[in-house]
């Protein structure tokens, strides 16, 4: 077990397509902070849990349709991002998107928990597919062309969703990003 | 005049980044857990709908294997009736005959009896 924690994903991804249930459970160990946190941002706190195992359970059941090219970690959030689309259209429609006022959201005086509802109240101000293009580059740091490779969308139209839902969110959110003042 | 939007610089974008960031924090071993357990439920829901398959193609064969003999069955009684069926008329015909004969003996019988 200890000398598996230190193989590279791709190695286990290999023995859990191999049916090493050890394997995929130090890749789910390694990645849920991070599938649930884009999951979280996506489709709300109330969701992210239920997709995301469900985005796992996908992972170790068609674990040999990862081909070893690309990272991981890029496959596990396609995948991600596919159970998302599949359960906003199974419930007949796409995700909360609001028209919004374009006023900047309040955020004087609010506690940790009341800035996150803020937040992720801005984010669901976006078409989803600009929420996922700013979250998978601004958050969680994906190169531009692992992103598109992510969302399945030409490089370019990546680029101009990552420029469109940032301007959105800052227009949204204001510049200033210290609680304190 | 229109004003136009300030220019998205790299500050601006970082600030951004700042505010939307997951909170760091271990891994979650509830959920690891929780993953575990679906695993769990989702292999056996495999293997209970993998041998019922199974059991479907052996009923499905058996239901093949059945009917295979019920029409090499049917060939055969065929068979045996084209085989049957001329020689049953014969012996109709030889029945018929015989009855024929006895009836003719019994009343050739009967008459001769009278005469007596």
């Amino acid at each position: 077990m200890a000398e598996l924690a230190l193989q590279a994903d791709e190695a286990l991804a290999a023995a859990a397509a191999l049916g090493e249930g050890a394997a995929f459970e130090i890749l789910v160990r390694r990645h849920e902070r991070v599938v649930r946190g884009f999951l979280t941002r996506l489709a709300g706190a109330n969701r992210a849990d239920d997709l995301a195992q469900e985005t796992f359970l996908t992972a170790w059941t068609r674990a040999s349709a990862f081909s070893g090219e690309g990272r991981y970690k890029g496959w596990l959030m396609r995948v991600a991002w596919r159970t998302f689309l599949m359960d906003a259209r199974g419930r007949g429609r796409r995700l909360p998107e609001h028209e919004g006022t374009g006023e900047p959201l309040e955020q004087a005086d609010r506690s940790d928990a009341e800035r996150d509802l803020i937040v992720e109240d801005a984010l669901g101000r976006l078409k989803p597919e600009d929420r996922a293009a700013v979250i998978l580059c601004l958050v969680l740091g994906h190169p531009h062309g692992e992103a598109a490779q992510i969302l399945e969308m030409p490089l370019g139209t990546l680029k101009t969703r990552v420029a469109r839902g940032s301007a959105k969110l800052l227009e949204l959110l204001g510049d200033d990003d210290d609680p304190d003042t | 005049m229109i004003p136009t939007p300030d220019p998205l610089t790299p500050e601006r974008l970082a600030s951004l980044s700042r505010r939307l960031a997951l909170p760091e924090r271990g891994p979650d071993e509830a959920f690891v857990a929780r993953i575990r357990l679906a695993r769990s439920a989702a292999d056996l829901a495999r293997e209970s709908e993998r041998s019922r398959r199974e059991q479907l193609v052996v009923e499905i064969g058996g239901g093949g294997a059945l009917l295979f003999a019920a029409h090499q069955l049917g060939q055969v009684g065929e068979q045996a009736a084209a085989l049957l069926a001329p020689l049953a008329t014969g012996l109709g015909g030889l029945a018929l005959i015989g009855l024929a004969a006895a009836m003719m003996v019994a009343t050739l019988a009967g008459e001769r009896e009278g005469l007596a």
